[in-house]
């Protein structure tokens, strides 16, 4: 890993076209803009491990728990209830 | 900045082109999307490459119909979409056992671009927004508890 300093202000550049700059400091905090192609994405490292988490959870449930999740929305139905109605 | 949702049901088959990968799947970028149920409540999400592998949709005011989260400009580009007027938002269902404890991904909707087909899961930057949104909230009718 590359371990540099840099003051409020400054970049530091990757590759051809990625730019990383500083843009406050302000305790343990730190405000960094990141410029990047749109191709690729950029990410809080947490946030980004909590989705693949979480899509990982969504992927492919059960055909038992689909057919009684379409169940309840029929029964809803049937009852002439709104499964959308929220309190 | 506001984004229209759809709510028109999809009646046939249509083929998604992930602009990038779903996070935790990289490689596969196409996928058909289908409604399950009759009113398009549920959509199934199934990856051509990989036919085991299916996402549980549903479109977001189908059971949000106040979600209207803020979306940057590029999204649009990043989908070759003219504006983010027309695009769609699906949410990602997390479903367990049945309608009562499934959960809803708000803050990571898939965004499409209908006049391109093509889709790309957006991270909202807003942690009020949560991975694990109950569908119905916790005062649910009594027909819809579970007797387990």
């Amino acid at each position: 890993m590359l371990i540099l300093t840099r003051r409020v202000g400054e970049n530091v550049i990757v590759g051809d076209d990625i730019v990383i700059s500083v843009i406050e400091v302000r305790g343990d905090a730190v405000r960094i803009g990141v410029q990047a192609p749109r191709t690729l994405s950029v990410h809080r490292e947490e946030v980004w491990l909590e989705l693949q988490k979480a899509n990982a959870r969504a992927a492919s449930p059960s055909e038992e728990a689909l057919d009684a999740t379409v169940t309840d929305l029929l029964n809803n139905e049937r009852n002439n209830e709104d499964p959308r109605k929220r309190s | 900045m506001t984004t229209m949702v759809i709510d028109k049901v999809p009646s046939q088959e249509r083929t998604l082109r992930f602009v990038e990968p779903l996070p935790g799947f990289d490689g596969l970028a196409e996928f058909t999307l289908t409604a399950i149920d009759d009113r398009g409540l549920l959509l199934s999400l199934r990856s051509v490459q990989e036919r085991g592998l299916r996402f549980v949709l549903t479109p977001a005011d189908s059971f949000f119909p106040d979600y209207q989260p803020e979306l940057a400009p590029v999204v649009s580009d990043a989908l070759g979409a003219a504006s983010l007027a027309d695009v769609e938002l699906l949410l990602i269902l997390t479903i367990s056992s049945g309608l009562v404890d499934a959960t809803a991904n708000m803050r990571a909707p898939i965004v499409v671009a209908p006049e391109t087909g093509q889709a790309m899961q957006v991270v909202l930057d807003d942690e009020a927004q949560s991975m694990n949104r109950r569908l119905i909230p916790d005062r649910v009718p009594d027909e819809l508890t579970s007797d387990e």
